[in-house]
C-alpha cells in the first residue's frame, strides 16, 4: 500500500515536472547563441565533408587535449570497476 | 600534463594493478595498501609545491602541452579554494588507505580496490581544479565511476548490489541533469569555460532560460549533494558499502557536490543569486530536518551516521546560502570538521563491526568495555559532531548560525539550532549504547581493533580535539578559501584577460 503511495507521488511529480518544463518551452523561445563573444570564431573546423575527421581529431588534439586524457582515465577507471565487479571470489587459506 | 599533485594520484591509480600482479605472484597482500598510501604522500607532497605557488599567484592556469588557450580549449584553474579542498581528500584518503590495509585484508581483488580508490581522490581532485564544465564533468565522472564500484565492493551480499544499483541509478540521473543543463548554457553562449560563462551570463537576469537551467544544475549537483529530497541512495550506499568507502563517501565525496554547485552558482549564476539563496536555504531546512529525524529512528549504526551526513549537508548547504564571505568560510570550515568526524566515527564504526560482525546498535551495547581504545575515539567524534564545545564541530556549526543571524536569516539560523538540538538526543543515545550499557554476548565475544587500524582512528580523534582547542589557521584558511571563492573577477581576469 505504501509503495504503491510512493509510485503514485513520484509519477505525479515526474508528470507535474514534464508539464512545467513543457510550458516553459512553449513561453520561452531558447536564446541560441545570444550572448556569444562576438569575437569568437563562428566554425571551429572547416565545412567540408571529406576532411571532417580530421578536423575534429586535430580540434579535440589541440583545444581539448586536458578532457581527451582525463576521459582515457575514465576508460582505465571503467575497466578497473568492472574487474572488480566481475572478479571470481576466492577461498582464503 | 595536468598538475603534479593530479598526475602523481593518476600514475600510481594505473600503476596499482602493476604492483597487484607482481604482488599476487610473490604473496604480500598488504604492498598494494602501502603501494596506494605512498601514491597519497607523494601526491600530498607536490600539493605543498603548488599551493605555493597558488599564494605567489593566487591562480595558476594550466592549459595542457599545447597553447590552445581558453575559453576555447579546456583548461585547469586553481586557485585557494581547489587547494583546500584537495588537502582534505588527500588527508582522509591517506587515513581511509592504511585504515583499509587490515581492514580489508580479508577481501579479494585488492588491487582493484586500491586502484578505484585513488581514482576517487583523483576524480575529486581534478573537480575542483576544473576550469571549464566540460573538464569538470570528465573528472565528475571518474569520481562516480569509482564510488558506485567501490560501494558494490562485497558483492557476494545482496545489499552492497542493491545499493550500488541505485545509487548507480540516481547518480546517473544527476549526471544526465548536469549534462543536459550543459547543454543549454553552451546553447546560450557558445561556450563552457567557468571564465567565460560568468562574464557573458552576468547581467542575464531576465532570461528565463537561464533559470530553467540553474533548476537543473541544483537538481543534478543536488543528487550527489545528498539534498533532500535528492537524498534516498545514500542511507543504502554508506550502509552497505566497507567502512573506508563510507568513510570517503561521506567525509569528502558528498561535500564536493555540494561545493562544486555554489561554485557554479557563484560562478555562472551570480544574475540569480536571490533566486538560488532562498532555494537552497528551503533545500537546507528540508535536508536538515530529514536527515536528522530519519536518524532518530535508527537502529542500524552505520544508516544512522549515514542520515547524521545528510543532516549536515542541510547545515553545509545553508551556510553555502548565505554566500555571503563569513557563510561561506564557516561552510568550508564546516566540510572540513565534518570529514574528519564523520571519517573518524565510520572508522570506529567499521571496527565494531569487524569485530562483532553486525551493525545492530542493540547488539552493540556495551561494546565501549572490550574495545575502550576505539569506543573512547567513537565517543569524542559523537561528542564533536553533536557540536559541543570545546571541540571542532562547535566551533564550524556556531559560525555558521552567526552568519545566518548577521545576513538577516535569522529564521533559518533558528531551525539549525532547533536541528543541532534534535541531532544531540540520537548522538547521546549512542555514547549511552556504546559505553554506558551492560555488554552483550555479542559485545562480550569481540576483541581489540588491531593497531594498523587504532591508528588512524586515534590520530582523526586528536585532530578533533586539536581543531577544536585552536581553530584559528583553520578559520583562517576557510576564510582565504571562502575569498577566493567570491573573487570572481579575478578568476574571469586569470582566462580572459592572461595572468
Amino acid at each position: 500500500m505504501e509503495v504503491a503511495r510512493i509510485r503514485l507521488a513520484v509519477l505525479t511529480t515526474v508528470i507535474l515536472a514534464i508539464l512545467i518544463f513543457w510550458m516553459l518551452i512553449v513561453e520561452y523561445d531558447f536564446p541560441a547563441f545570444k550572448y556569444v563573444d562576438p569575437n569568437q570564431p563562428p566554425e571551429l573546423v572547416e565545412n567540408d565533408t571529406s576532411t571532417i575527421g580530421q578536423e575534429v581529431s586535430r580540434f579535440l588534439w589541440e583545444y581539448r587535449v586536458i578532457d581527451l586524457i582525463a576521459q582515457a582515465f575514465v576508460l582505465f577507471a571503467a575497466a578497473a570497476c568492472c574487474m572488480a565487479l566481475l572478479r571470481i571470489e576466492e577461498r582464503k587459506r | 600534463m595536468f598538475t603534479p599533485p593530479l598526475n602523481a594520484l593518476l600514475v600510481f591509480m594505473v600503476g596499482t594493478p602493476a604492483i597487484g600482479w607482481v604482488i599476487h605472484k610473490k604473496g604480500y597482500p598488504k604492498v598494494q595498501g602501502i603501494y596506494a598510501s605512498a601514491g597519497l604522500l607523494v601526491a600530498a607532497y607536490f600539493l605543498y609545491g603548488l599551493s605555493r605557488e597558488v599564494s605567489e599567484k593566487g591562480i595558476v592556469l594550466i592549459t595542457g602541452p599545447l597553447p590552445f588557450n581558453p575559453p576555447l580549449g579546456a583548461c585547469l584553474q586553481i586557485d585557494v579554494f581547489s587547494i583546500f579542498m584537495t588537502m582534505l581528500y588527500i588527508l582522509i584518503g591517506l587515513f581511509t588507505t592504511v585504515y583499509s590495509i587490515k581492514f580489508m585484508e580479508r577481501d579479494s581483488g585488492l588491487t582493484e580496490y586500491y586502484t578505484l580508490m585513488l581514482g576517487m581522490v583523483a576524480g575529486m581532485t581534478g573537480v575542483v581544479f576544473a576550469g571549464d564544465f566540460f573538464t569538470l564533468f570528465v573528472f565528475w565522472e571518474l569520481m562516480c565511476l569509482t564510488s558506485y564500484a567501490l560501494v558494490a565492493f562485497r558483492k557476494q551480499k545482496w545489499e552492497s548490489i542493491e545499493a550500488g544499483f541505485k545509487y548507480l541509478i540516481m547518480s546517473a540521473a544527476g549526471s544526465a541533469t548536469i549534462l543536459l543543463a550543459m547543454s543549454f548554457l553552451y546553447g546560450m553562449t557558445g561556450t563552457l569555460n567557468f571564465a567565460a560563462l560568468a562574464s557573458r551570463l552576468a547581467n542575464t537576469s531576465s532570461e528565463g532560460w537561464l533559470y530553467i537551467t540553474l533548476a537543473l544544475v541544483i537538481v543534478g549537483f543536488g543528487i550527489k549533494a545528498a539534498i533532500v529530497p535528492f537524498h534516498t541512495w545514500l542511507p543504502d550506499a554508506h550502509s552497505a558499502a566497507p567502512s573506508p568507502v563510507s568513510a570517503m563517501l561521506s567525509g569528502v565525496m558528498v561535500p564536493t557536490g555540494a561545493c562544486v554547485l555554489i561554485r557554479i552558482l557563484l560562478l555562472v549564476f551570480s544574475s540569480a543569486q536571490p533566486a538560488w539563496q532562498m532555494t537552497l536555504a528551503i533545500f537546507a531546512v528540508f535536508t536538515m530536518f530529514g536527515g536528522n529525524l530519519m536518524a532518530l529512528l535508527q537502529n542500524d549504526l552505520k544508516r544512522l551516521l549515514a542520515f547524521s551526513t545528510i543532516a549536515h549537508m542541510g547545515y553545509i548547504v545553508f551556510g553555502f546560502a548565505i554566500a555571503s564571505p563569513e557563510g561561506l568560510a564557516a561552510s568550508l570550515f564546516h566540510i572540513v570538521n565534518h570529514a574528519v568526524m564523520k571519517s573518524l566515527l565510520f572508522l570506529c564504526a567499521g571496527a565494531f563491526i569487524r569485530q562483532t560482525k553486525t551493525r545492530d546498535l542493540r547488539k552493540l551495547r556495551g561494546i565501549g568495555k572490550t574495545m575502550p581504545m576505539t569506543s573512547a575515539a567513537f565517543t569524542i567524534g559523537t561528542i564533536a559532531i553533536a557540536a559541543f564545545p570545546p571541540l571542532n564541530g562547535f566551533w564550524s556549526e556556531m559560525m555558521i548560525i552567526t552568519a545566518g543571524v548577521r545576513a538577516e536569516m535569522i529564521i533559518f539560523s533558528a531551525l539549525m539550532l532547533a536541528n543541532m538540538a534534535l541531532s544531540v538526543v540520537y548522538y547521546f543515545r549512542l555514547i549511552r549504547i556504546i559505553i554506558l550499557e551492560r555488554p552483550t554476548k555479542v559485545s562480550k565475544k569481540a576483541t581489540k581493533a588491531p593497531v594498523s587500524m587504532l591508528i588512524p582512528i586515534l590520530v582523526l580523534a586528536f585532530l578533533c580535539i586539536f581543531i577544536g582547542a585552536y581553530p584559528v589557521p583553520y578559520i583562517d584558511a576557510s576564510s582565504k578559501a571562502a575569498e577566493a571563492m567570491l573573487n570572481i573577477g579575478a578568476y574571469i581576469d586569470a582566462v580572459l584577460r592572461g595572468l
